[in-house]
Protein backbone atom coordinates (compact mmCIF):
# COMPACT_ATOMS: atom_id res chain seq x y z
CA UNK A 1 0.00 0.00 0.00
CA UNK A 2 1.07 3.35 -0.71
CA UNK A 3 0.23 6.83 0.41
CA UNK A 4 -0.71 10.03 -2.34
CA UNK A 5 -1.28 13.21 -1.88
CA UNK A 6 -1.53 16.47 -4.40
CA UNK A 7 0.36 19.08 -4.37
CA UNK A 8 -1.10 22.57 -6.37
CA UNK A 9 1.80 23.75 -8.63
CA UNK A 10 -1.29 25.57 -10.54
CA UNK A 11 -1.13 29.03 -9.26
CA UNK A 12 -5.10 28.63 -9.05
CA UNK A 13 -6.95 27.31 -5.83
CA UNK A 14 -8.18 24.14 -7.21
CA UNK A 15 -12.11 23.29 -5.94
CA UNK A 16 -11.57 19.27 -6.33
CA UNK A 17 -9.11 17.62 -7.51
CA UNK A 18 -9.44 13.12 -8.58
CA UNK A 19 -7.10 10.86 -9.39
CA UNK A 20 -7.74 7.42 -11.04
CA UNK A 21 -4.97 5.12 -10.42
CA UNK A 22 -4.76 1.74 -11.66
CA UNK A 23 -7.95 -0.75 -10.49
CA UNK A 24 -10.41 2.54 -9.88
CA UNK A 25 -11.10 4.32 -13.06
CA UNK A 26 -14.24 4.02 -12.15
CA UNK A 27 -13.75 4.98 -8.25
CA UNK A 28 -11.10 7.83 -8.11
CA UNK A 29 -9.58 9.05 -5.02
CA UNK A 30 -11.15 12.48 -4.11
CA UNK A 31 -8.12 14.95 -2.99
CA UNK A 32 -10.84 17.48 -2.52
CA UNK A 33 -9.81 21.45 -2.81
CA UNK A 34 -6.18 22.16 -2.80
CA UNK A 35 -5.12 25.89 -2.07
CA UNK A 36 -2.29 27.29 -4.32
CA UNK A 37 1.11 25.99 -3.10
CA UNK A 38 -0.59 23.90 -0.78
CA UNK A 39 -0.63 20.14 -0.32
CA UNK A 40 -4.10 17.89 0.04
CA UNK A 41 -3.78 15.23 3.02
CA UNK A 42 -1.90 11.88 1.92
CA UNK A 43 -4.37 9.11 1.19
CA UNK A 44 -3.69 5.23 0.77
CA UNK A 45 -3.88 3.86 -2.67
CA UNK A 46 -3.25 0.20 -3.45
CA UNK A 47 -0.92 0.66 -6.80
CA UNK A 48 0.81 4.01 -7.63
CA UNK A 49 2.28 4.67 -11.55
CA UNK A 50 4.00 7.70 -13.12
CA UNK A 51 1.12 8.42 -14.39
CA UNK A 52 -2.71 8.44 -14.01
CA UNK A 53 -6.36 10.20 -14.98
CA UNK A 54 -6.47 13.49 -13.28
CA UNK A 55 -9.64 15.84 -12.76
CA UNK A 56 -9.49 19.29 -11.79
CA UNK A 57 -11.87 22.05 -11.08
CA UNK A 58 -10.85 25.42 -10.92
CA UNK A 59 -11.26 29.06 -12.05
CA UNK A 60 -11.08 27.95 -15.35
CA UNK A 61 -13.33 25.14 -15.36
CA UNK A 62 -12.99 21.58 -15.39
CA UNK A 63 -9.79 20.36 -16.82
CA UNK A 64 -8.42 16.56 -17.17
CA UNK A 65 -5.24 14.80 -17.77
CA UNK A 66 -6.02 11.51 -19.84
CA UNK A 67 -3.03 8.78 -20.70
CA UNK A 68 -2.97 6.84 -23.52
CA UNK A 69 -1.85 4.19 -21.21
CA UNK A 70 0.25 2.57 -18.73
CA UNK A 71 2.99 0.81 -21.19
CA UNK A 72 6.04 0.07 -19.63
CA UNK A 73 5.38 1.99 -16.07
CA UNK A 74 5.62 -0.29 -13.27
CA UNK A 75 4.18 -0.36 -10.03
CA UNK A 76 5.88 1.52 -7.30
CA UNK A 77 6.96 -0.08 -4.09
CA UNK A 78 5.36 0.78 -0.81
CA UNK A 79 6.14 4.85 0.14
CA UNK A 80 5.02 7.99 0.41
CA UNK A 81 4.56 10.14 -3.32
CA UNK A 82 3.16 13.43 -4.00
CA UNK A 83 1.45 14.22 -7.32
CA UNK A 84 2.59 17.99 -8.58
CA UNK A 85 0.14 19.49 -10.44
CA UNK A 86 0.70 22.43 -12.71
CA UNK A 87 -0.02 24.20 -15.69
CA UNK A 88 2.53 24.46 -18.81
CA UNK A 89 0.60 27.47 -20.83
CA UNK A 90 -3.19 26.36 -20.54
CA UNK A 91 -2.27 22.81 -20.61
CA UNK A 92 -2.35 20.80 -17.36
CA UNK A 93 0.99 19.01 -16.15
CA UNK A 94 1.32 15.80 -13.64
CA UNK A 95 4.20 15.36 -11.63
CA UNK A 96 5.03 12.25 -9.51
CA UNK A 97 7.63 12.36 -6.73
CA UNK A 98 8.72 10.47 -4.00
CA UNK A 99 8.57 11.84 -0.38
CA UNK A 100 11.24 11.57 2.11
CA UNK A 101 8.97 10.27 5.21
CA UNK A 102 9.23 13.42 7.20
CA UNK A 103 7.81 15.41 4.38
CA UNK A 104 4.47 15.41 5.93
CA UNK A 105 5.42 15.77 9.65
CA UNK A 106 4.03 18.59 11.39
CA UNK A 107 6.21 21.94 11.48
CA UNK B 1 32.10 30.96 -19.82
CA UNK B 2 30.88 31.42 -23.16
CA UNK B 3 32.51 34.61 -24.34
CA UNK B 4 29.43 36.10 -25.51
CA UNK B 5 28.67 39.52 -23.87
CA UNK B 6 26.83 39.33 -20.70
CA UNK B 7 23.01 38.28 -20.88
CA UNK B 8 20.35 40.91 -19.38
CA UNK B 9 17.53 40.40 -17.47
CA UNK B 10 13.87 41.05 -18.02
CA UNK B 11 13.43 39.85 -21.70
CA UNK B 12 9.48 38.84 -22.31
CA UNK B 13 8.37 37.94 -25.30
CA UNK B 14 7.68 41.41 -27.25
CA UNK B 15 11.03 42.44 -26.55
CA UNK B 16 13.50 43.33 -29.60
CA UNK B 17 17.08 44.30 -29.58
CA UNK B 18 20.21 42.87 -29.41
CA UNK B 19 19.78 41.81 -25.77
CA UNK B 20 17.13 39.09 -27.27
CA UNK B 21 20.00 38.25 -30.20
CA UNK B 22 22.13 37.92 -27.60
CA UNK B 23 19.87 35.56 -25.78
CA UNK B 24 18.84 33.64 -29.37
CA UNK B 25 22.47 33.04 -29.67
CA UNK B 26 22.63 31.55 -26.49
CA UNK B 27 20.03 29.32 -27.31
CA UNK B 28 21.05 28.08 -30.53
CA UNK B 29 24.35 27.34 -29.52
CA UNK B 30 23.06 24.83 -26.67
CA UNK B 31 20.73 23.37 -28.61
CA UNK B 32 17.07 25.05 -27.41
CA UNK B 33 16.68 27.17 -30.83
CA UNK B 34 17.19 26.44 -34.32
CA UNK B 35 17.85 22.65 -35.27
CA UNK B 36 16.20 23.32 -38.61
CA UNK B 37 18.01 25.92 -39.61
CA UNK B 38 21.56 23.34 -39.03
CA UNK B 39 19.50 20.85 -40.53
CA UNK B 40 19.29 22.66 -44.01
CA UNK B 41 22.68 24.40 -43.31
CA UNK B 42 24.70 20.95 -43.56
CA UNK B 43 23.01 20.57 -46.97
CA UNK B 44 24.36 23.55 -47.96
CA UNK B 45 20.66 25.39 -48.46
CA UNK B 46 19.36 28.39 -46.89
CA UNK B 47 16.99 28.25 -44.25
CA UNK B 48 13.78 28.13 -44.81
CA UNK B 49 12.27 30.24 -45.40
CA UNK B 50 14.39 33.14 -46.69
CA UNK B 51 16.28 34.91 -45.13
CA UNK B 52 15.75 38.34 -44.40
CA UNK B 53 17.69 40.60 -47.14
CA UNK B 54 17.51 38.27 -49.57
CA UNK B 55 15.09 39.26 -52.80
CA UNK B 56 12.45 37.19 -52.03
CA UNK B 57 11.70 37.08 -48.77
CA UNK B 58 9.01 40.13 -48.85
CA UNK B 59 7.15 37.45 -51.67
CA UNK B 60 7.73 34.36 -49.59
CA UNK B 61 6.79 35.88 -46.13
CA UNK B 62 8.16 36.05 -43.13
CA UNK B 63 8.54 32.47 -41.20
CA UNK B 64 6.57 31.55 -38.40
CA UNK B 65 9.70 30.80 -36.41
CA UNK B 66 12.50 32.31 -35.17
CA UNK B 67 13.38 35.87 -36.11
CA UNK B 68 16.33 36.97 -34.67
CA UNK B 69 16.46 39.78 -32.28
CA UNK B 70 12.79 39.65 -31.64
CA UNK B 71 11.59 37.54 -28.53
CA UNK B 72 8.78 35.61 -30.21
CA UNK B 73 6.59 32.67 -29.45
CA UNK B 74 9.75 30.28 -30.93
CA UNK B 75 12.43 32.18 -28.53
CA UNK B 76 9.92 32.06 -25.70
CA UNK B 77 9.59 28.05 -25.94
CA UNK B 78 12.94 27.40 -25.91
CA UNK B 79 13.83 29.83 -22.44
CA UNK B 80 10.77 27.24 -21.55
CA UNK B 81 13.08 24.45 -22.53
CA UNK B 82 16.37 26.11 -21.03
CA UNK B 83 14.94 26.23 -18.01
CA UNK B 84 13.18 23.39 -17.39
CA UNK B 85 16.48 21.85 -18.11
CA UNK B 86 17.82 23.81 -15.51
CA UNK B 87 15.48 23.12 -13.15
CA UNK B 88 13.92 27.12 -12.85
CA UNK B 89 11.39 27.97 -12.82
CA UNK B 90 9.32 27.43 -16.16
CA UNK B 91 8.14 30.87 -17.44
CA UNK B 92 9.32 31.23 -20.77
CA UNK B 93 10.59 34.75 -19.67
CA UNK B 94 14.70 35.90 -19.50
CA UNK B 95 14.24 36.61 -15.44
CA UNK B 96 16.90 37.55 -13.38
CA UNK B 97 17.41 33.47 -12.18
CA UNK B 98 17.62 32.34 -16.18
CA UNK B 99 19.98 35.28 -16.92
CA UNK B 100 22.20 34.21 -13.75
CA UNK B 101 22.37 30.86 -15.19
CA UNK B 102 22.62 31.97 -18.51
CA UNK B 103 25.47 33.48 -17.76
CA UNK B 104 27.55 30.98 -15.25
CA UNK B 105 30.51 29.04 -16.41
CA UNK B 106 29.87 26.16 -18.59
CA UNK B 107 31.29 23.59 -21.06
CA UNK B 108 30.75 24.69 -24.35
CA UNK B 109 28.96 21.44 -25.48
CA UNK B 110 25.24 21.52 -26.64
CA UNK B 111 22.44 20.50 -24.25
CA UNK B 112 20.34 17.38 -24.91
CA UNK B 113 16.79 18.47 -24.26
CA UNK B 114 15.06 17.23 -27.09
CA UNK B 115 17.17 14.30 -27.80
CA UNK B 116 17.41 12.16 -24.63
CA UNK B 117 13.83 12.57 -23.34
CA UNK B 118 12.52 9.63 -25.26
CA UNK B 119 12.94 6.14 -23.57
CA UNK B 120 12.74 2.47 -24.98
CA UNK B 121 11.50 -0.82 -23.59
CA UNK B 122 15.27 -2.19 -24.54
CA UNK B 123 13.45 -4.53 -27.20
CA UNK B 124 13.46 -4.17 -30.92
CA UNK B 125 12.00 -6.40 -33.56
CA UNK B 126 15.03 -8.36 -35.34
CA UNK B 127 13.09 -7.12 -38.74
CA UNK B 128 12.47 -4.46 -40.55
CA UNK B 129 9.62 -5.78 -42.54
CA UNK B 130 6.67 -6.18 -39.97
CA UNK B 131 3.37 -7.62 -40.72
CA UNK B 132 0.16 -6.67 -39.00
CA UNK B 133 -3.51 -7.73 -39.31
CA UNK B 134 -6.64 -6.33 -37.76
CA UNK B 135 -8.64 -9.04 -36.00
CA UNK B 136 -11.70 -6.96 -35.37
CA UNK B 137 -13.09 -3.46 -35.79
CA UNK B 138 -14.82 -1.04 -33.57
CA UNK B 139 -18.43 -0.01 -34.37
CA UNK B 140 -17.77 3.43 -34.04
CA UNK B 141 -15.90 3.13 -37.46
CA UNK B 142 -16.31 1.55 -40.51
CA UNK B 143 -13.59 -1.37 -41.35
CA UNK B 144 -12.29 1.13 -43.52
CA UNK B 145 -11.80 3.82 -41.59
CA UNK B 146 -10.12 2.10 -39.19
CA UNK B 147 -7.56 0.20 -41.87
CA UNK B 148 -7.44 4.12 -43.25
CA UNK B 149 -6.52 5.00 -39.80
CA UNK B 150 -3.77 2.13 -39.04
CA UNK B 151 -2.01 2.68 -42.39
CA UNK B 152 -1.65 6.57 -41.08
CA UNK B 153 -0.21 5.99 -37.78
CA UNK B 154 1.92 3.35 -39.57
CA UNK B 155 2.81 5.53 -42.12
CA UNK B 156 4.21 8.24 -39.14
CA UNK B 157 7.00 5.98 -37.99
CA UNK B 158 7.79 4.30 -41.22
CA UNK B 159 8.59 8.04 -43.19
CA UNK B 160 11.59 8.35 -40.82
CA UNK B 161 12.75 4.63 -40.37
CA UNK B 162 13.62 1.66 -42.62
CA UNK B 163 10.62 -0.41 -41.12
CA UNK B 164 8.01 -1.84 -44.15
CA UNK B 165 4.45 -2.12 -42.64
CA UNK B 166 2.54 -4.51 -44.40
CA UNK B 167 -0.91 -5.89 -44.09
CA UNK B 168 -1.59 -10.12 -44.60
CA UNK B 169 -4.22 -11.98 -43.15
CA UNK B 170 -4.65 -13.82 -39.43
CA UNK B 171 -3.66 -17.10 -40.12
CA UNK B 172 -0.02 -15.42 -41.86
CA UNK B 173 0.90 -15.17 -37.96
CA UNK B 174 1.68 -10.90 -38.11
CA UNK B 175 4.36 -9.40 -35.85
CA UNK B 176 1.68 -7.10 -34.81
CA UNK B 177 -1.71 -7.70 -34.16
CA UNK B 178 -4.69 -4.92 -33.77
CA UNK B 179 -7.77 -5.36 -31.37
CA UNK B 180 -10.67 -3.88 -29.92
CA UNK B 181 -11.55 -5.13 -26.83
CA UNK B 182 -13.20 -4.24 -23.51
CA UNK B 183 -13.40 -5.18 -20.05
CA UNK B 184 -11.31 -8.61 -19.21
CA UNK B 185 -9.92 -9.56 -22.87
CA UNK B 186 -7.27 -12.49 -22.01
CA UNK B 187 -3.69 -11.04 -22.18
CA UNK B 188 -3.76 -10.33 -18.19
CA UNK B 189 -4.49 -5.99 -19.08
CA UNK B 190 -8.77 -5.91 -18.58
CA UNK B 191 -9.48 -2.75 -19.31
CA UNK B 192 -11.51 -0.02 -17.22
CA UNK B 193 -14.22 1.01 -18.83
CA UNK B 194 -14.59 4.61 -20.95
CA UNK B 195 -11.64 7.05 -19.83
CA UNK B 196 -8.54 5.28 -17.52
CA UNK B 197 -6.49 4.53 -19.96
CA UNK B 198 -7.47 4.53 -23.58
CA UNK B 199 -5.08 1.46 -24.98
CA UNK B 200 -2.40 -0.08 -24.47
CA UNK B 201 0.03 -2.23 -26.30
CA UNK B 202 3.38 -4.99 -26.15
CA UNK B 203 6.79 -4.01 -26.55
CA UNK B 204 8.60 -6.16 -29.67
CA UNK B 205 9.54 -9.86 -29.37
CA UNK B 206 12.60 -11.28 -28.02
CA UNK B 207 13.96 -14.32 -30.47
CA UNK B 208 13.53 -17.11 -29.90
CA UNK B 209 10.23 -16.18 -28.52
CA UNK B 210 7.73 -17.05 -31.82
CA UNK B 211 6.56 -13.50 -33.51
CA UNK B 212 3.23 -14.81 -33.11
CA UNK B 213 3.42 -14.35 -29.67
CA UNK B 214 1.29 -11.49 -27.91
CA UNK B 215 4.59 -9.12 -28.16
CA UNK B 216 3.95 -6.49 -30.32
CA UNK B 217 0.38 -6.33 -30.29
CA UNK B 218 -2.17 -3.06 -30.27
CA UNK B 219 -5.00 -3.34 -27.61
CA UNK B 220 -7.76 -0.72 -28.24
CA UNK B 221 -10.33 -0.31 -25.10
CA UNK B 222 -13.81 -0.68 -26.64
CA UNK B 223 -15.43 0.90 -24.30
CA UNK B 224 -13.76 4.44 -25.78
CA UNK B 225 -15.58 6.24 -28.35
CA UNK B 226 -13.47 6.14 -31.78
CA UNK B 227 -13.18 8.68 -34.29
CA UNK B 228 -11.34 9.92 -37.37
CA UNK B 229 -12.83 13.16 -37.26
CA UNK B 230 -11.32 16.06 -36.91
CA UNK B 231 -11.92 17.68 -34.91
CA UNK B 232 -13.41 14.99 -33.08
CA UNK B 233 -16.85 15.62 -30.84
CA UNK B 234 -16.55 16.07 -27.04
CA UNK B 235 -15.93 12.32 -25.69
CA UNK B 236 -14.77 10.55 -28.43
CA UNK B 237 -10.91 9.74 -29.23
CA UNK B 238 -8.48 9.91 -31.92
CA UNK B 239 -7.99 6.36 -33.61
CA UNK B 240 -5.05 7.95 -35.33
CA UNK B 241 -3.23 9.26 -32.50
CA UNK B 242 -4.01 6.67 -30.40
CA UNK B 243 -3.08 3.55 -32.52
CA UNK B 244 0.35 5.72 -33.75
CA UNK B 245 1.11 5.99 -30.00
CA UNK B 246 0.49 2.25 -29.13
CA UNK B 247 2.52 1.39 -32.12
CA UNK B 248 5.37 3.59 -30.95
CA UNK B 249 5.22 0.89 -27.87
CA UNK B 250 4.66 -2.05 -30.58
CA UNK B 251 8.13 -0.87 -31.53
CA UNK B 252 10.12 -0.70 -28.24
CA UNK B 253 9.51 3.06 -27.43
CA UNK B 254 8.23 3.72 -23.75
CA UNK B 255 7.17 7.26 -22.89
CA UNK B 256 8.49 10.36 -23.32
CA UNK B 257 8.78 13.22 -21.26
CA UNK B 258 8.42 16.08 -23.39
CA UNK B 259 5.85 17.50 -23.37
CA UNK B 260 4.59 17.88 -26.99
CA UNK B 261 6.51 14.35 -28.32
CA UNK B 262 4.02 11.88 -29.87
CA UNK B 263 4.86 8.84 -26.85
CA UNK B 264 4.69 11.73 -24.03
CA UNK B 265 2.40 9.85 -21.28
CA UNK B 266 -0.82 11.73 -21.98
CA UNK B 267 -3.55 12.13 -25.07
CA UNK B 268 -4.39 15.92 -25.69
CA UNK B 269 -6.48 15.03 -28.51
CA UNK B 270 -5.56 14.83 -32.10
CA UNK B 271 -1.61 14.60 -33.40
CA UNK B 272 -1.16 13.02 -36.13
CA UNK B 273 2.46 13.55 -36.36
CA UNK B 274 6.29 12.59 -35.16
CA UNK B 275 8.28 14.83 -33.60
CA UNK B 276 11.82 15.30 -33.17
CA UNK B 277 12.43 13.29 -29.72
CA UNK B 278 10.14 10.90 -31.42
CA UNK B 279 12.23 10.24 -34.33
CA UNK B 280 15.34 10.79 -31.83
CA UNK B 281 13.95 7.68 -30.35
CA UNK B 282 12.75 5.29 -33.17
CA UNK B 283 15.89 5.74 -34.78
CA UNK B 284 18.10 4.88 -31.87
CA UNK B 285 16.42 1.48 -32.03
CA UNK B 286 16.07 0.94 -36.37
CA UNK B 287 18.51 4.21 -37.96
CA UNK B 288 17.48 6.57 -40.68
CA UNK B 289 17.42 4.64 -43.71
CA UNK B 290 19.71 4.55 -46.73
CA UNK B 291 18.42 6.91 -49.68
CA UNK B 292 18.74 5.18 -52.82
CA UNK B 293 17.26 8.36 -55.04
CA UNK B 294 15.76 11.76 -54.50
CA UNK B 295 13.86 13.30 -56.84
CA UNK B 296 12.14 17.03 -56.37
CA UNK B 297 10.14 19.15 -58.34
CA UNK B 298 9.61 23.31 -58.40
CA UNK B 299 6.70 24.62 -56.78
CA UNK B 300 5.96 26.14 -59.84
CA UNK B 301 4.89 22.32 -61.01
CA UNK B 302 1.73 22.57 -59.42
CA UNK B 303 -1.58 21.26 -60.78
CA UNK B 304 -4.99 23.02 -59.22
CA UNK B 305 -7.53 20.36 -59.38
CA UNK B 306 -11.02 22.82 -58.91
CA UNK B 307 -9.87 26.28 -60.65
CA UNK B 308 -13.29 28.01 -59.60
CA UNK B 309 -12.25 28.08 -55.84
CA UNK B 310 -9.12 29.65 -56.74
CA UNK B 311 -9.31 33.50 -56.36
CA UNK B 312 -5.19 34.10 -57.64
CA UNK B 313 -2.42 32.24 -58.61
CA UNK B 314 0.61 33.77 -59.26
CA UNK B 315 4.14 31.85 -60.39
CA UNK B 316 7.54 33.02 -59.46
CA UNK B 317 10.67 31.99 -60.47
CA UNK B 318 10.76 28.26 -57.73
CA UNK B 319 7.18 28.35 -56.15
CA UNK B 320 3.38 29.04 -56.81
CA UNK B 321 1.50 31.53 -54.56
CA UNK B 322 -2.30 30.39 -54.52
CA UNK B 323 -4.82 32.43 -52.75
CA UNK B 324 -8.04 30.11 -52.24
CA UNK B 325 -11.67 31.75 -52.25
CA UNK B 326 -12.76 31.89 -49.36
CA UNK B 327 -14.50 28.98 -46.88
CA UNK B 328 -13.63 26.51 -50.06
CA UNK B 329 -11.41 23.30 -50.42
CA UNK B 330 -9.21 21.96 -53.44
CA UNK B 331 -6.79 19.35 -54.30
CA UNK B 332 -3.33 20.74 -55.89
CA UNK B 333 -1.15 18.36 -57.57
CA UNK B 334 2.45 16.92 -58.07
CA UNK B 335 3.72 14.67 -60.11
CA UNK B 336 7.33 14.14 -59.09
CA UNK B 337 9.68 12.74 -61.81
CA UNK B 338 10.00 8.88 -60.67
CA UNK B 339 12.98 6.97 -61.90
CA UNK B 340 11.39 3.62 -61.87
CA UNK B 341 14.25 1.04 -62.39
CA UNK B 342 17.51 2.68 -61.65
CA UNK B 343 21.29 0.23 -62.48
CA UNK B 344 18.73 -2.54 -63.13
CA UNK B 345 17.24 -2.56 -59.73
CA UNK B 346 13.43 -1.55 -59.29
CA UNK B 347 13.35 1.47 -56.74
CA UNK B 348 10.73 1.31 -53.94
CA UNK B 349 8.62 4.71 -52.74
CA UNK B 350 10.02 5.44 -48.57
CA UNK B 351 8.34 9.23 -48.33
CA UNK B 352 6.75 12.24 -49.65
CA UNK B 353 8.03 15.74 -48.58
CA UNK B 354 6.47 19.29 -48.65
CA UNK B 355 8.23 22.72 -48.44
CA UNK B 356 5.27 25.41 -48.22
CA UNK B 357 4.68 28.49 -46.53
CA UNK B 358 0.70 29.39 -45.90
CA UNK B 359 -1.08 32.65 -44.43
CA UNK B 360 -2.11 30.74 -41.42
CA UNK B 361 -5.09 29.35 -40.13
CA UNK B 362 -7.24 30.23 -42.76
CA UNK B 363 -4.81 28.35 -45.28
CA UNK B 364 -4.61 24.84 -44.12
CA UNK B 365 -3.26 21.34 -45.51
CA UNK B 366 -5.96 19.02 -44.72
CA UNK B 367 -5.07 16.13 -46.35
CA UNK B 368 -1.72 14.71 -48.21
CA UNK B 369 -2.15 11.80 -50.16
CA UNK B 370 0.98 10.12 -51.98
CA UNK B 371 0.25 8.10 -55.46
CA UNK B 372 2.21 5.34 -57.75
CA UNK B 373 -0.07 6.04 -60.76
CA UNK B 374 -3.95 6.01 -60.10
CA UNK B 375 -2.69 3.76 -56.71
CA UNK B 376 -3.15 5.16 -53.72
CA UNK B 377 0.06 4.22 -51.66
CA UNK B 378 -0.46 6.71 -48.31
CA UNK B 379 -2.86 9.17 -46.92
CA UNK B 380 -2.15 11.28 -44.26
CA UNK B 381 -5.55 12.94 -43.37
CA UNK B 382 -6.34 15.53 -41.17
CA UNK B 383 -2.88 16.35 -40.71
CA UNK B 384 -4.27 20.58 -40.63
CA UNK B 385 -0.66 21.96 -41.31
CA UNK B 386 0.05 25.81 -41.64
CA UNK B 387 2.47 28.44 -41.11
CA UNK B 388 5.88 27.36 -42.13
CA UNK B 389 6.51 23.81 -42.86
CA UNK B 390 10.65 23.95 -44.43
CA UNK B 391 10.22 20.29 -44.39
CA UNK B 392 7.34 18.05 -43.82
CA UNK B 393 7.43 14.63 -44.35
CA UNK B 394 4.55 11.99 -45.12
CA UNK B 395 5.99 8.37 -44.89
CA UNK B 396 4.58 5.63 -46.93
CA UNK B 397 3.69 2.66 -44.59
CA UNK B 398 4.01 -1.00 -47.02
CA UNK B 399 7.01 1.19 -48.90
CA UNK B 400 5.82 -0.61 -51.99
CA UNK B 401 8.09 -0.85 -55.42
CA UNK B 402 7.40 1.96 -57.91
CA UNK B 403 5.82 0.86 -60.72
CA UNK B 404 4.29 3.83 -62.59
CA UNK B 405 5.32 6.92 -61.18
CA UNK B 406 4.62 9.57 -58.05
CA UNK B 407 2.31 11.83 -57.02
CA UNK B 408 1.43 13.94 -54.42
CA UNK B 409 -1.88 15.79 -53.51
CA UNK B 410 -2.14 18.10 -51.17
CA UNK B 411 -5.73 18.88 -49.78
CA UNK B 412 -6.28 22.30 -48.38
CA UNK B 413 -9.05 24.20 -46.94
CA UNK B 414 -9.48 27.57 -47.33
CA UNK B 415 -11.32 30.01 -43.99
CA UNK B 416 -12.28 33.62 -44.58
CA UNK B 417 -8.97 36.00 -43.39
CA UNK B 418 -7.31 38.25 -45.56
CA UNK B 419 -5.65 37.16 -48.92
CA UNK B 420 -2.77 37.25 -46.83
CA UNK B 421 -4.18 34.78 -44.71
CA UNK B 422 -5.28 32.28 -47.35
CA UNK B 423 -2.17 32.23 -49.77
CA UNK B 424 -0.27 29.02 -50.03
CA UNK B 425 3.13 29.28 -51.03
CA UNK B 426 4.05 25.61 -52.64
CA UNK B 427 7.79 25.53 -52.89
CA UNK B 428 9.02 22.12 -53.94
CA UNK B 429 7.44 18.51 -53.13
CA UNK B 430 10.13 15.59 -53.42
CA UNK B 431 10.04 11.54 -52.98
CA UNK B 432 12.63 9.53 -51.48
CA UNK B 433 13.41 6.01 -52.92
CA UNK B 434 15.17 2.94 -51.39
CA UNK B 435 16.37 0.06 -53.68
Amino acid sequence: MARVRVRNDTGSRLDAVRIHPPGREQDPVDFGPVEVGGSSDYREVRDVRRFARVEVSGPGGDRALQPFDLVGEEALPPGRYTYRLGLAGDRLTLDLEADREADDAPG
Amino acid sequence: MTGQTEIRADLAEGTTGDEVDQVQGYLERFGYLGPIAERFAAFGSQPFPLAEGDDLADLVGRPAGVERGTFDSATADAVRRFQEFAGLSVTGVVDGATAARMNAPRCGNPDAPDLAEFSTSGRKWATTNLRYAIDNTTPDLSPGQVTTAVEQAFALWAGHTPLRFTPVAMSAGPEIVIRFAAGDHGDGSPFDGPSGVLAHAFFPSVPPAPVTAIMGDAHFDEAETWTVTVPPAAGTIDLVTVAAHEFGHSLGLGHSSVAGALMAPFYGGPHRAVEADDIAGIQSLYGGFPIAHAMWTHGTDLHVEVDANVESIQRFGFFTRVVGRPNTTNWYHFAVPTPVIVDGNRLAFARAMLRLVTGGPDAVVRDVHVYDGSSRIAAHQAVNLSGSLPFAVFGVPHKPDVFWGAGISVGVRTGTGSTAERRMDFISAGIDFLR
